[in-house]
């Protein structure tokens, strides 16, 4: 049931990219969007669900490791992306 | 100083690091300056983050909500042109749609929250009284399509909102209370595929292949191919796995027993043992084997030219200490892989590698014991450990710490 979810909230954000552009003026945001798709999934999940990382896994349909790797790659990334955006202001 | 990876800064700042790594990470970030600011702005990126992706509509919105549907819903009921019970229930309805459409903005917490509610978690309406008692067929849930469940999930919905095919179904003609017991019974309108023959046939084939298949690989020629390409065993290759000292090796199962995946934890008594007897085997490895055809599992093989020129010569310049070990020979490796390390990204890799930079410091100090080596090869040892799976390369690399003395 949580993959038939998954599946169907994947199917209508790809509907919705092409039409809509989301984020407005905030960089982070614009920032997230940027990230994988898959990224997106386990970023939001951790930071808006606050799910364990076992938890996470088994909705994305990969191991521990990879949702851990996934993650934090994310994190580095969005963090690498401000600074830039911050230096890039200055 | 060897930093903390983006793994482990992420990890650690989700409380998903067992007690030890936890316990390493902080020490470190005690001593590092570097670490610690990084640490930071992850900290302040997720709450900023946590705010971004969460829309909350706020008591405004709820405040006024109510006065939105009573507004438009004049506009509706006049639209329709029809007083019936049902058309009134039906412009509220849509009158209350209009009113959350006005504060429901797409976010990205949305795909998560779909992703986590299933769409027959959200409340089941509660149809008004004035539904039942007329009759009026209440969609499904399994009947709203994706848009429309996350529609109902992103705004809130707690109304039922049938679908426009059933809202166009005509009422049945039995009285409503026969219906209300009756309700309960009705199996949803759910299609699913008719098994026929062909598909029968198929399955029978498919298991019919499998049977073969399982059959095949036990007969000779195919199990000895297997083997020789080292995919013919679930049971690990005594030779690769073997520990040189016969104290490592685990005692035999029991008779009927699973085969233990983990070794036993290893005593001090072998702390003599090789951390190469438990690493997959690489490139060098394989050429000190006699040629073992192990190319198809070298964890680097992956990599892109830089790092993986990189990780080789830090494989040969560990092949070289092993081959006349010194306690120069051995800094040189211990060098090199703290060279490789940053460049690897994959969590297996910087373990593996991890792994080498501490065995390779470990054995420098075991050549010339002098205090500084001692100290590298702890903080390698502990940098490995912070962030080494559960085995035996982690026990042995732990007795390592002890003998090191830090």
């Amino acid at each position: 049931m949580l993959r038939i979810a998954r599946n169907l909230a994947v199917s209508l954000g790809r509907k919705r990219a092409g039409s809509q552009k989301r984020g407005g003026d905030d960089p982070l945001l614009r920032s997230f969007e940027e990230l994988r798709p898959d990224e997106q999934m386990a970023l939001a999940l951790r930071v808006v669900q606050r799910l364990k990382y076992a938890d996470i896994a088994t909705l994305l349909d990969t191991s521990l490791g990879a949702a851990m790797v996934r993650l934090a790659q994310a994190r580095a990334l969005l963090l690498g992306r401000g600074k830039d955006l911050g230096s890039g202001a200055t | 100083m060897i930093h903390l990876t983006p793994q482990q800064l992420s990890s650690y700042m989700d409380g998903e690091l067992n007690e030890v790594s936890t316990e390493l990470v902080r020490r470190h970030m005690g001593i590092c300056e570097e670490c610690t600011l990084k640490f930071a702005a992850l900290e302040e990126q997720e709450e900023q983050l946590s705010h971004a992706l969460v829309h909350e509509p706020g008591d405004a919105f709820f405040d006024r909500f109510a006065a939105d549907v009573e507004r438009l819903l004049p506009a509706s009921a006049s639209r329709r042109g029809s007083s019936s019970p049902a058309s009134r229930a039906a412009a509220v309805r849509e009158a209350a749609r209009e009113a959350a459409k006005d504060a429901a903005t797409p976010t990205a917490s949305r795909a998560a929250e779909a992703a986590t509610d299933p769409p027959v978690a959200v409340p089941k309406p509660v149809p008004e009284p004035a539904l039942v008692e007329e009759g009026l067929p209440l969609g499904d849930e399994s009947d709203l399509d994706a848009d429309e469940t996350l529609a109902a999930l992103s705004v809130g919905r707690t109304m039922g909102e049938p679908p426009p095919r059933s809202r166009e179904r005509k009422a049945p003609s039995v009285p409503p209370r026969a219906r209300a017991t009756q309700r309960p019974h009705q199996r949803p309108n759910i299609r699913r595929p008719t098994p026929s023959i062909p598909w029968y046939a198929a399955l029978i084939l498919a298991a019919i292949a499998g049977a073969a298949g399982v059959v095949a690989s036990r007969t000779d020629p195919v199990s000895a191919w297997l083997d020789a390409h080292g995919l013919g065993s679930h049971s690990p290759n005594p030779e690769r796995v073997a520990p040189a000292d016969p104290g490592l090796q685990a005692p035999p199962p029991e008779q009927g027993a699973p085969t233990p995946d983990v070794p036993e934890p290893q005593t001090s008594d072998n702390s003599d043992a090789t951390v190469d007897d438990f690493v997959e085997p690489q490139p060098q490895a394989a050429g000190r084997r006699g040629g073992e055809a192990t190319g198809t599992r070298d964890p680097f093989a992956g990599l892109p030219p830089a790092p993986l020129a990189q990780v080789r010569a830090a494989q040969r310049s560990k092949a070289a200490a092993d081959a006349q070990p010194s306690a120069d020979r051995y800094d040189a490796a211990a060098d090199e892989w703290e060279r490789t390390i940053p460049l690897l990204r994959g969590a297996r890799q910087q373990s593996l590698s991890r792994l080498e930079l501490a065995t390779s410091r470990y054995r420098a100090w075991e050549s010339e014991p002098t205090a500084s080596r001692a100290s590298s090869a702890a903080v390698a040892i502990r940098a490995y450990l912070a962030f080494a799976p559960q085995g035996a390369p982690r026990d042995l690399v732990r007795n390592w710490l002890a003998r090191v003395g830090h």
